[in-house]
């Protein structure tokens, strides 16, 4: 009794010394101590010009991208079986499917154009009207939409649960194995691999002074001066503010025949203000996006860029004007995988 | 009273378990507490509100450039928003993990930061749009106007002045951000759109592009100075400046309560630590009791300590010498593995009451080996009851084998007061409980009885078979005597074959009680007449018992056994095998045999002794022998029978100088009728009793005095009896044949009555048998005794010896004998015994008989 009572005090005050001697050398941060952390420079236009290049490589986990692309190719997302990511976003086909409007779950049409996938991940947000904050919630939505997969996650976790070789290679990567979130994350972290770096305009202005020729050099001028530089600037050349569409004409009472999809951010946030508010679609790789715009009026660039000077700048361009600033346009074709995008 | 116990084992438990739990829990609190902020924590946290509000700044900067197109790409902005969104989620994650306090200040001023920065994220995409407006609306409005100059008549010079300077003003000063430029931009606006209806077709496209242009720059950048101010990161829309605060004296705060308790945890530590040196000492003086109380443990006594529920938990050595259980096998069983199985179940029970109540049991318990074996054991068993004496909780018991003790005390107790050989209680237990029952019991008035007991002929038995055989006799009396009586009283065995027999409480009346005790002793004597069977004959007895009443207190010990000793002779006396009571005309006959033994003494000074003549006749009646008869003459008494002073003789020795005294007097006697034609054939005839016969120098004796005397030897006849014979059978035979060498003559006395066998009667050097007179006396009315008579006589004579037989009285035995073939004969028909002068009168007168006969 004793013994045993007295070794538990032993033991007792072992520890309160080893407590007492581990919290005097327990180092304790002093404020004073603490270094500015480094912060965005937000200087990016060293060149002064307003649009920069795609950076060459993305620093991604490959086993995350490897999974990401098997999804992507997954029809299994889809609640039928039948549409994967790959069916909308063709990446032999500009990161879209030509169409003016994709066909979705059992043959139902969306309500809107298809905007590319490749550099998806510089926009600032995602879809015409913004409503996904990044590629996963992007995800969340078109697996939802039943336009789009109409599929629930349960449903597609149980589906994808069942492949022996996605339980293998989540497990590597994933403690969850194949879940919702790491579904969304590899999908995510696969597209921010779309990326197409070093197209013509990038080797420019990357100072390569012999990329452009005279007249898409003369192209990229007029974009500037013509103000398209406005909106479309930045490293997607757009993609990282709203704008209206139709600011100096209005182009919905031109075009009439007025549809849900047409009010734009106001279906996000319901403010007035910003009805017929888009996204600023990116430039990058345009020539290969037809046809043009959210409603996809538009089905050649010529066009497109007559009705951007129309409504948006208030001029109407001459036809040389036009094909100038296509010649332009025509340099944002990036390099996907070490080849052109087609 | 459960009441009282329920606390103590709460107050116990509390001391065990909860004190030490609460020691432990406070350390782990102080502990707890004396940590100061994870410095990691405090890192990502301080970095996370700096880089917060640095990005406000810069944010705010940022638009400022832009808004004076300083910067043309909005990436900036976007991940300058982004990272701010990034850093809100964060806040709140810090919130929600207890890095950052969570009082309402901190609550409200976190919902203040994401609002704030939701407010900055909706003003930036505002700012952005409405920028990019301006910008290009600032690029076309002077385009416009110039387009709509052109488009002018040429004459109308004061409306080209006028457009011209009131919107190139206007743009100015928008551009200058002064607010006197709004007024103005919205004359010009007013302005343009009262003109435009009286423009020409042409200029009116023109004129209405300029008011849209006009009208944007002035719809978009009427917000924008609010714009800038909510981007900007002025005093009211700065972000996370208060939270940084707020988590700053939160940090402090707990630095500082890190630090004190930092000290009362070093306190505690320092208190513990003193306690656990205190303990220390104090198990070391524990462990040296311990130590002490294990030497202690292994001693002389097998010791055997259990749980509470009885499972034994430890031996010592002794345990394991005396049981024979390893420790292994006793360790875990219960102390049923030493049960004997000879005690009941109520022994144990009463035992486990009392180790219940009284917390200790000592006794003698029989307990067994591991071989089987039982023994007995002196066991103690105390009940280690715990601190607070609410329970038992072991139990300790020490025990010694006790068997070899025990014997002893066994053997002692025995051999004090039991006779060995037949286990009944000696004279010792005897008198002792004759002491007892005289003096103390309820039952003072009735009377008791004592039986003294002796085997007739046990002697004989004893000198034919050998002791052994006699011991049986002794322990198979022993038996039946313990048969015969009650369980209260008493058999006890005095000596040799002297046997007592106490019975108590017999009746209050002298005489029932001594009716009682008559046929209790009936009974004994019936039972110990009983033919004895042993191992390869059969042996008949008899007993003769005196019986003695007592009352308590009326007599002493000695005088009750006295008297029944004397009772008991009186019994023998009347030729054995018989009952008789003690009574006060014994106790006179008793006095007289001591007066007599004296006048015994003085006779054979006083030469008071005579001797007696018998004569012994032929078929003839010639006289053939004459039989020496011893004759006392007292002054006082008269004439003394034989009978009466022979027994007292041999029981005192005087037996022996008295035989001596007639061996001498009848040798003198054949040597004086040596020269007496009518005595000098005859052959006297002397008894000799065993006493005499037996003493060493006998045949000395006989030579001795056959010389003193010159008498013939051949005419000297020694009579023996069969008791003497039988007394010492190898001593008697070497005696007779010595003396048969001298030429002295043996008859067989009182043949018939004793228990002579063939065997022996061929070994002695016999000339003569001697039938008894009581069968002699019954020839003629007993048919089994004139049997007898035919058969000794036959015997006798087939084996070459002469037979006569005494007690002769009248002419039809004479003729019976004579017929069966006896030729030899005494008694009265021929002669009683007289003295030598009436004796040789006798002779003289026979002779002349002969004589006459023959003439």
């Amino acid at each position: 009794m004793v013994r045993k009572s007295g070794g538990l005090v032993l033991a007792l005050a072992g520890l309160a010394l080893c407590l007492a001697v581990f919290s005097f050398w327990y180092p304790a941060p002093d404020p004073r101590e603490l270094q500015d952390s480094s912060v965005i420079d937000v200087v990016t236009e060293s060149e002064q010009e307003p649009i920069s290049p795609i950076p060459l490589e993305m620093k991604l986990d490959a086993r995350k991208v490897a999974l990401g692309r098997r999804l992507f190719f997954d029809t299994r997302l889809s609640s039928d079986g039948t549409i994967s990511c790959a069916y909308c976003h063709k990446l032999d086909h500009g990161g879209v499917d030509g169409l003016p409007r994709s066909f979705g779950l059992g043959g139902k049409e969306a309500n809107i154009n298809t905007p590319t996938v490749f550099n998806s991940g510089f926009n600032f947000r995602q879809f015409w009207d913004g409503r996904a904050a990044t590629l996963e919630e992007h995800v969340d939505f078109s697996k939802k939409n039943p336009c789009e997969m109409g599929s629930s996650w349960d449903e597609v976790i149980a589906k994808l649960g069942k492949d022996a070789d996605y339980r293998r290679d989540f497990g590597a990567v994933y403690r969850e194995g194949p879940g919702m979130v790491s579904v969304k994350d590899a999908i995510a972290t696969f597209e921010r691999s779309l990326i197409t770096p070093n197209g013509k305009f990038d080797r420019y202005l990357r100072g390569d002074k012999q990329a452009l020729s005279k007249e898409e050099l003369a192209g990229y001028q007029l974009f500037k001066n013509l103000g398209c530089i406005s909106c479309h600037q930045g490293m997607n050349v757009g993609g990282n503010m709203y704008e209206k569409l139709g600011v100096v004409d209005d182009y919905f009472a031109h075009r009439g025949n007025l549809r849900e999809a047409d009010l734009g951010r106001y279906n996000v946030t319901g403010i007035e203000d910003h009805r017929y508010e888009f996204r600023v679609p990116t430039l990058r790789n345009v020539a290969l996006t037809a046809p043009y715009f959210h409603d996809a009026s538009a089905v050649t660039l010529e066009q497109a860029v007559a009705i951007m000077g129309k409504y948006q700048l208030g001029v109407n361009l001459s036809a040389e004007e036009i094909s100038k600033v296509v010649k332009f346009l025509n340099t944002l074709t990036g390099v996907y995988q070490g080849e052109t995008a087609k | 009273m459960t009441g009282i116990i329920q606390i103590r084992i709460l107050r116990k438990k509390f001391r065990q378990f909860i004190l030490p739990g609460l020691a432990a829990a406070s350390l782990l609190f102080l502990f707890i507490k004396a940590q100061p902020v994870d410095p990691d924590t405090y890192n990502s946290l301080a970095r996370d509100l700096r880089e917060l509000q640095t990005l406000d700044i810069e944010l705010g900067e940022a638009v400022l450039q832009h808004h004076y197109k300083l910067l043309h790409n909005y990436d900036g902005v976007a991940a300058i928003m982004r990272r701010m969104q990034t850093l809100s989620t964060a806040m709140a994650k810090h919130h929600k993990n207890g890095s950052l306090p969570d009082t309402p200040e901190v609550i409200r001023e976190l919902s203040i930061v994401q609002q704030k920065i939701e407010l900055k994220t909706a003003a930036l995409e505002e700012f952005k749009s409405n920028n990019a407006l301006i910008k290009n609306s600032l690029i076309y409005l002077p385009r416009t106007v110039d387009d709509l100059l052109a488009a002018l008549p040429h004459n109308d010079l004061q409306g080209h002045e006028q457009f011209e300077l009131m919107l190139r003003y206007a743009l100015l000063m928008v551009i200058n951000q002064d607010s006197r430029g709004y007024q103005i931009l919205k004359e010009a606006i007013d302005m343009i759109g009262r003109a435009i209806p009286g423009l020409p077709v042409h200029a009116k496209a023109q004129a209405n592009l300029a008011l849209k242009h006009t009208d944007i720059i002035f719809e978009n950048e009427g917000g924008m100075h609010n714009l800038l101010r909510q981007l900007s990161s002025s005093q009211e829309s700065r972000v996370g400046t208060r939270l940084e605060q707020l988590y700053l004296d939160y940090y402090n705060e707990q630095q500082h309560s890190a630090t004190r308790y930092r000290a009362l945890l070093f306190l505690a530590a320092i208190l513990m630590l003193g306690y656990g040196i205190y303990a220390y000492y104090r198990i070391r003086e524990e462990e040296q009791q311990l130590r002490i109380a294990a030497t202690a443990f292994e001693t002389q006594e097998g010791i055997l300590i259990t749980d509470r529920n009885h499972r034994i938990i430890r031996v010592n050595s002794t345990f394991s010498r005396l049981t024979g259980f390893s420790p292994e096998e006793a360790i875990g069983q219960t102390p049923e593995l030493l049960k004997s199985g000879l005690h009941d179940k109520e022994f144990y029970t009463r035992m486990w009451e009392d180790i219940a109540r009284e917390k200790y049991w000592q006794g003698e318990i029989r307990s067994r080996r591991k071989n089987g074996e039982i023994y007995l054991a002196w066991l103690t068993t105390t009940a280690v009851v715990s601190n607070d004496d609410s329970h038992v909780t072991h139990y300790v018991s020490v025990f010694s084998d006790i068997t070899l003790r025990k014997q002893a005390e066994e053997q002692i107790h025995q051999l004090a007061f039991y006779d060995p050989l037949t286990k009944l209680p000696n004279r010792r237990l005897l008198v002792d409980r004759l002491r007892h029952t005289m003096t103390a019991g309820s039952r003072k008035l009735d009377h008791g009885a004592i039986l003294f007991i002796d085997l007739d002929n046990f002697k004989v038995l004893n000198d034919t078979r050998g002791h052994d055989v006699g011991d049986l006799l002794l322990i198979e009396t022993a038996r039946r005597l313990q048969e015969c009586v009650r369980g209260g009283d008493t058999v006890a065995r005095l000596g040799g074959d002297e046997f007592i027999v106490m019975l108590s409480g017999l009746d209050q009346e002298a005489g029932l009680a001594a009716a009682h005790a008559k046929s209790a002793g009936e009974k004994i004597r019936e039972s110990l007449g009983q033919t004895y069977r042993f191992r390869d004959f059969e042996h008949h007895s008899s007993c003769s018992i005196g019986i003695s009443l007592f009352r308590a207190n009326e007599i002493t010990v000695d005088d009750l056994l006295k008297r029944a000793d004397t009772a008991m002779y009186e019994a023998k006396a009347s030729g054995r095998n018989a009952l008789r009571f003690f009574d006060p005309t014994m106790q006179i006959a008793l006095e007289n045999r001591a007066l007599l033994e004296t006048d015994l003494r003085r006779a054979l000074v006083q030469k008071q002794f005579k001797l007696f003549y018998q004569i012994q006749v032929n078929a003839f009646n010639h006289p053939i022998g004459v039989e020496v008869l011893l004759r006392w003459m007292n002054p006082v008494r008269g004439l003394v029978s034989p009978n009466e002073f022979i027994p007292l003789a041999e029981e005192t020795g005087l037996i022996v100088p008295i035989g001596l005294w007639v061996l001498e007097t009848a040798c003198a006697q054949i040597k004086a009728w040596e020269t007496d034609p009518l005595a000098s054939d005859l052959k006297l005839a002397i008894n000799v009793s065993a006493r005499q016969f037996h003493q060493p120098e006998f045949v000395e004796q006989v030579r001795h005095v056959l010389s003193n005397t010159g008498a013939i030897p051949s005419r000297l006849k020694l009579e023996l009896t069969e008791s003497v014979v039988l007394d010492n059978i190898n001593d008697t035979i070497a005696k007779m044949h010595e003396l048969k060498q001298l030429g002295v003559q043996f008859s067989l006395d009182d043949f018939g009555t004793g228990y002579s066998s063939l065997s022996y009667l061929t070994q002695l050097p016999l000339d003569q048998l001697k039938i008894d007179r009581s069968f002699v006396h019954n020839i003629g009315t007993k048919l089994t005794d004139a049997v007898i008579v035919q058969t000794i006589i036959g015997m006798g004579n087939s084996l070459g010896m002469e037979v006569i037989a005494e007690g002769v009285e009248t002419d039809a035995q004479r003729e019976f004998l004579k017929h069966a073939g006896c030729v030899a004969y005494q008694g009265y028909l021929f002669g009683k015994p007289v003295p030598l002068e009436e004796f040789e009168d006798l002779l003289l007168s026979s002779s002349f008989a002969r004589d006459r006969a023959k003439a």
